[in-house]
């Protein structure tokens, strides 16, 4: 029996983990879009990591390539930290362009929430090697395809 | 009769037996994820229920969403989760409910207002409340956001350090007159914060602001009198982030470990600065000598202040300076800046208990401040110091006085 946790942008992942730490009832997988914020994070035991493909996934706005650089350019100056602060900025606008981007190839208008597409299709593959007990959203805009999703399998899902 | 308005006082209950009910909308407020975010809230709500009130709370989260407008079928999934079942949605603890708040990237401080708005409306349709009084926590967003959803009376407490930031936005300071204006009641808990609204947002409206300051609870806290002065172990107790001056602080300790090599600095707290703070400390190589501890229960700040010789909270701008008040409730000396709160708060007790140095100050002050400390020169009163805060900020004297105010307005 295995718990979900959903996150497409990582920017809840601190808490999807805390909530992974205290949650002893069995095997746990968190699905986000962005593994790379993930990686070289000590994850709870019994919980492993499943990267759902999507904007977020895109390598030129790669939250670990901000945040290295973000390191670089830093240094504890103060000239650093809004050099640090245009490159977040930076980081919103490349996501935002890559979204957008996105949508009008797949024909979609910008208020189509395609990452819908990613949660369901990452939840289908997950469900062909484990048995999924429940699903806890951490970024709202995965609800929508995480009730569908669980609405035909009368699964519980939670916002947490 | 006077004998038993008083009872009804003390047990609670407004005049005529209905007991009290109360509402606190906070976007801050201590949950798994971080232990010390509102606990200053939690202490007030805690205060009054302990004198018979009645306190649900509502705790709008953001949850960061992109640029742009929240698509409706976002907005409808969470409906309808909340209406097959509420606990799902809204994760509930007690009398504590979270309400998730999707708030769009860069639509500023207005756009959390916006999101507050309907995500606590939302809640309200499956999880209402039926209270005599709501106090929001902050002017914006959360007071303006408890006026749109025609709450009242409503009590606004304003107690953000960002302040200048909020207001900085366009539009912002109308709607922020509009929240002091139509409020019940407003209040500050400091004058340097009111005095900082006032400026902003015109001075024609001192006479809506009240005081009333943030308790300070020392029941987990015991006092210890330092009577070697020694000033090796520092301590920060607070956010890891750059706004509450740890860059300096870490500098300053850098400095300091090259006249007391044995000099260890614990950072009490967690934040987006962490990563920054511990490759500064491995670069220069000190690192084995800071500890960080991240985010711990506040119950157990009382033994590290415990084992500390002088905390050091280099805030450029706090609105109370909370930790810096336990501190000094352990009997610690401290060494502060003059940011505003810790002025306010320190108040006639300032030479009694360590030294505020001015916001120009480098590393190399904090040091000379520390060493200072650690000369034994300065005429510390540790006892009165801890008197004084009792006196001033205990969950007893403010928790009586803000239950004064919801019954007042009940």
């Amino acid at each position: 029996m295995t718990l979900v946790l959903i996150l497409n942008r990582t920017l809840r992942l601190a808490n999807a983990i805390s909530y992974a730490a205290s949650d002893d009832s069995g095997e746990k997988v968190i699905l986000t879009g962005e593994t790379a914020d993930v990686a070289g994070i000590a994850l709870p035991p019994g919980t492993e990591l499943m990267a759902l493909a999507g904007p977020s996934a895109h390598p030129a706005v790669s939250a670990r390539i901000v945040g290295r650089a973000e390191h670089w350019v830093k240094g504890g100056s103060a000239l650093g930290a809004r050099a640090s602060r245009w490159l977040r900025s930076a980081e919103w606008r490349l996501r935002y362009v890559d979204r957008l981007k996105s949508l009008f190839e797949s024909g979609k208008g910008p208020d189509s929430t395609f990452d819908q597409v990613d949660v369901s299709e990452a939840l289908r593959e997950l469900e062909s090697s484990h048995v999924i007990e429940q699903i806890v959203v951490f970024d709202l805009f995965d609800l929508p395809p995480a009730l569908a999703f669980a609405a035909t399998r009368d699964l519980p899902v939670k916002v947490r | 009769m006077a004998c038993s308005e008083d009872l009804a006082a003390n047990r609670g209950w407004r005049t005529g037996g209905a007991t009290l009910r109360v509402c606190v909308i906070s976007p801050w407020y201590p949950d798994r994820y971080s232990a010390y975010s509102g606990i200053f809230v939690r202490k007030q709500v805690e205060a009054v229920e302990a004198l018979g009130a009645e306190v649900w709370v509502e705790n709008p989260e953001i949850y960061p969403a992109p640029p742009g407008k929240v698509p409706p079928e976002v907005w409808e999934a969470l409906r309808e989760l909340a209406r097959r079942d509420p606990y799902a949605a809204f994760d509930t603890n007690g009398t504590v409910t979270k309400v998730p708040s999707p708030v769009p990237s860069r639509s500023g401080y207005l756009g959390r207002v916006d999101a507050f708005t309907r995500a606590i409306r939302l809640k309200r349709e499956v999880l209402p409340v039926d209270v005599d009084v709501t106090h929001a926590h902050l002017g914006i967003p959360t007071g303006l956001a408890a006026l749109e959803l025609g709450d009242s009376p409503i009590v606004v407490t304003e107690h953000q350090s960002t302040l200048e930031r909020m207001l900085s936005e366009p539009g912002a300071v109308a709607q922020y007159r509009k929240v002091v204006e139509r409020a019940d009641l407003f209040i500050c808990v400091s004058g340097h914060l009111r005095d900082r609204i006032l400026a902003a947002c015109g001075d024609d409206l001192v006479d809506r602001i009240e005081l009333l300051p943030n308790i300070v609870d020392l029941s987990d806290i015991e006092f210890r009198v330092r009577s070697d002065f020694r000033t090796s172990n520092w301590i920060y107790v607070g956010s890891i982030s750059q706004h509450k001056g740890v860059e300096l602080l870490v500098r300053a300790f850098e400095r300091y470990r090259k006249v007391n090599s044995a000099a260890t600095l614990t950072i009490v707290g967690e934040g987006p600065h962490r990563p920054w703070v511990e490759r500064y400390a491995s670069g220069r190589g000190f690192r084995s000598a800071m500890t960080v501890t991240g985010s711990l229960p506040h119950s157990s700040v009382g033994q590290f202040l415990d084992a500390a010789d002088v905390m050091v909270h280099l805030s450029p701008s706090e609105t109370f300076g909370i930790a810096s008040l336990e501190a000094i409730g352990a009997g610690l000396p401290v060494v502060s800046l003059r940011n505003g709160g810790a002025q306010d708060a320190w108040g006639d007790i300032e030479s009694e208990v360590g030294v505020l140095l001015d916001l120009s100050a480098d590393a190399g002050d904090v040091v000379d401040a520390v060493s200072d400390i650690g000369s034994g020169a300065l005429k510390l009163d540790p006892e009165r110091a801890r008197a004084r805060v009792i006196e001033s900020f205990s969950p007893d004297e403010v928790g009586r006085r803000l239950f004064e105010i919801y019954q007042k307005l009940a």
